[in-house]
């Protein structure tokens, strides 16, 4: 019985929150005092939590700098979890929106979650900055998922491949051997390595897919083609951390050498685990924690005293996309429920940052550095030393969009053919 | 006549929400209202049929990723791609019976486990057709001689659909066919050897069950205007589970009850802290502690001590 009323008790408490909280909507609106808010959707629970809350962290370093306050307006961050899950995503934008009259969506992590929330963002016509990992390359490409109302200041999945593909070419590597991850992201990742290799002479000799979350890697690692002048990887999510292990443990890395593409394995936080195997992996971002600048040694330094470990790129990119947000908010005086001058002054914002110098192209995608990085020792631990740079590309470099929209192929349906370049590289 | 009361205020309330409630609640209910639907096929297996499977978003998923694919892939109207997704899912329970029917219990469970990873997989895999685990965006809410394009209208649609349904499956389980069912939960040899083809009565009861989450699993899709593997995922099944057995399982409205609670809480308590999964494990925990029979079987317990004192 006592547990009946607390029930109900607690039944109760929750209706009356759910009144309450409703009621603040009815006063916001055309007032420009009012405080602008984010929400912030990123999973903060489930595989992908440490990538959201890195980036929160990012974000929230960046808008403690201004002290929370822009154009004399408050700002009020507002983080909610979407689970890695489409539909909770959702949910949580139309409650960031609808109940707590936030402004503008940022963050997200994963690309499903990102496509979930691109056509409610567009309905709404409310801005959509993405800051964090969701890479989906079609976002911020014409054609029917573009959305006017949405801008990403973090990443997408092809220029990392790019920049692989040409630092191996330039290396003399030409005869790669390729392992991607069995999903969506794997296919786009390694699609767009052996385009670029192609058109650079380059070969790609053998292609292997291990299921996500693989834990024994050993038939991978054996089968590889030894011919190969190198292997190129995409496996995220632990897979690039085990596979190297064993890779070592065959006695291979004297042979081949590795480029990991979007530094999968040699991802900051792993890299104690990996130890001495790390030494001399390869691996291109857009980011890497010893960029030499002022602006990023001040970045890592303050990021270390709060959380104790080296950024990966996460951090940085909740940084440069609170960063964005601010310049442009400031830009229109504080005016963000203008939501297409809003987005203009987005498209048209321009700075320095941890990761380097930051602007967005037409279509709302940062312009910004790659690093091609390589693992070294640094005193007792492990650092990504830069060792080469590829100074603001854009998402369709070395391409135009018109040549990237010319091959027959988009870059998942060439699972299984990438050995064929002349399969890889057909025009329509 | 207190329950033809009770009756026509919950009607009332659910006619009148979209007038009083800001609009995030009406997408909330709207939510709330599928899944109810879904848990009460659910609840039809489990609490009547006596079939506790795993595997329900198999049926969730076909219906929806079958309505989904006729509109993006074919773009065939709402009229035919909404039934196909129906017929889908209802054939889909049809194989699943054929298949896993022959092992009770736990072993009922691990079949149908098997066989919605089997569909999980198709559609996380062919990418081409399905899109992969980016899943389907872009889906419109259907055109039925109006537009249920908005929030309100598509919420009536839900609500009638949903009430509709919780009606049709009320009546199934009242009518003899019900019984038998109820029956055969309690003893199958004793139901066999009263000349009941038990196997066929389970059948159905499958196959109905499976229309019901067909149905639930089109408008989440509509709802959402998207679809992704998730939706067939096993912790959709288990979320599913949870509902039946958070409302009280072979009550048909707990499990209704319990899905709205459920998705309640889970919107509530994640905006309020980090901690959210903890607090919901606490809460199950205490369910199955205090509450076994669920909410439902709580306030009948709580109403019959009263009335004897």
């Amino acid at each position: 019985m006592a547990i009946s009323t607390t029930l109900r008790r607690t039944l109760r408490a929750g209706l009356a929150a759910m009144v309450c909280a409703g009621l603040p909507l009815a006063g916001a609106g055309a007032q420009t005092k009012t405080p602008i808010k984010i929400g912030f959707i990123v999973p903060t629970t489930g595989g992908f939590a440490p990538s959201g809350e890195e980036c929160v962290t990012g974000a929230k370093m960046y808008l403690e700098s201004i002290h929370y306050e822009v154009a004399g307006r408050k700002i009020e961050l507002i983080v909610e979890d979407s689970q890695g899950k489409p539909d909770v995503g959702l949910t949580k934008a139309q409650k960031l929106v609808e109940r707590d009259g936030a402004q503008m969506i940022m963050g997200i992590v994963s690309s499903a979650v990102a496509l979930a929330i691109n056509d409610y963002a567009r309905d709404k016509k409310v801005p959509f900055i993405i800051t964090c990992d969701a890479g989906a390359n079609e976002l911020t490409m014409p054609g029917p998922l573009a959305n006017p109302y949405l801008v990403r200041t973090s990443q997408n999945g092809r220029t990392p491949s790019a920049a692989a593909a040409d630092f191996m070419v330039k290396k003399g590597w030409k005869n790669i051997a390729v392992l991607a991850s069995d999903y969506a992201g794997g296919f786009d990742t390694i699609g767009g390595f052996a385009d670029a290799l192609c058109r650079l002479g380059g070969k790609v000799t053998q292609e292997q897919y291990p299921p996500l979350n693989t834990t024994d890697f050993g038939p991978y690692a054996t089968n590889l083609d030894r011919k190969a002048d190198a292997v190129a990887m995409f496996l995220p999510g632990g897979g690039g951390l085990r596979f190297i292990k064993q890779f070592v443990e065959l006695g291979l890395k004297d042979k081949l050498p590795v480029m990991d593409i979007y530094a999968q394995s040699v991802y900051e936080p792993f890299l104690p685990q990996l130890g001495d195997s790390a030494i001399g992996i390869y691996s291109t971002l857009h980011y890497a924690s010893p960029i030499k600048s002022p602006m990023n040694d001040a970045f890592v330094k303050a990021y270390f005293a709060r959380v104790k470990h080296q950024p990966s790129d996460n951090a940085p990119d909740g940084w440069v996309g609170a960063k964005a947000f601010g310049d442009a908010a400031a830009a229109v005086g504080g005016n963000v429920e203008n939501a297409p001058k809003f987005i203009e002054a987005l498209k048209a914002v321009k700075f320095d940052s941890p990761k380097g110098p930051i602007a967005l192209d037409k279509y709302g995608q940062v312009i910004q550095s790659m690093y091609v990085r390589q693992t070294e020792k640094a005193g007792d631990g492990y650092v990504n030393s830069v060792v080469a740079t590829y100074p603001n590309i854009d998402q369709f470099w070395p391409l135009t969009f018109e040549q990237y929209e010319s091959y027959k192929y988009r870059y998942a349906e060439l699972k299984g053919s990438l050995t064929d370049c002349a399969k890889v590289l057909e025009k329509k | 006549m207190a329950r033809a009361l009770a009756i026509s205020a919950i009607v009332a309330v659910f006619l009148a929400a979209p007038f009083a409630a800001p609009s995030y609640y009406v997408g909330l209910l709207t939510k709330m209202l599928i899944y109810a639907l879904f848990a009460m096929s659910l609840d039809l297996m489990i609490g009547y049929a006596g079939l506790a499977s795993l595997g329900h978003a198999a049926f969730f998923g076909l219906g929806g990723y079958t309505m989904a694919l006729l509109l993006m892939r074919a773009h065939a109207s709402a009229w035919i791609a909404f039934p196909a997704g129906l017929v889908a899912a209802t054939l889909g329970g049809a194989v699943f019976a054929l298949l896993a029917l022959r092992a009770r219990g736990s072993y009922f469970l691990m079949i149908t486990l098997a066989l919605a990873q089997v569909v999980w997989g198709i559609a996380f895999g062919w990418r081409t057709l399905t899109g992969g685990d980016d899943g389907l965006p872009g889906i419109k809410r259907p055109v039925f001689l109006i537009s249920f394009a908005d929030q309100t209208p598509f919420y009536y649609l839900v609500a009638t659909l949903v009430g509709l349904s919780a009606l049709a499956m009320w009546a199934v389980t009242r009518s003899p066919y019900g019984l038998a069912l109820r029956g055969i939960r309690d003893s199958e040899t004793r139901m066999r050897a009263m000349g009941f083809n038990v196997w066929r009565h389970q059948f159905a009861a499958m196959a109905i069950s499976a229309f019901f989450a067909g149905l639930a699993g089109c408008l989440f899709v509509y709802n959402n205007r998207f679809v992704s593997p998730d939706a067939l995922h096993v912790v959709t099944s288990a979320e599913g589970l949870i509902m039946v057995i958070a409302g009280g399982a072979g009550t048909l409205f707990g499990p209704a009850l319990g899905a709205g609670v459920i998705i309640f809480l889970e919107d509530f308590i994640s905006s309020h802290t980090q901690r959210w999964l903890l607090v919901l494990g606490v809460i199950y925990v205490a369910t199955t502690l205090f509450a076994p029979r669920g909410i439902v079987g709580l306030w009948t317990d709580f109403s019959t001590r009263k009335r004897k004192p």
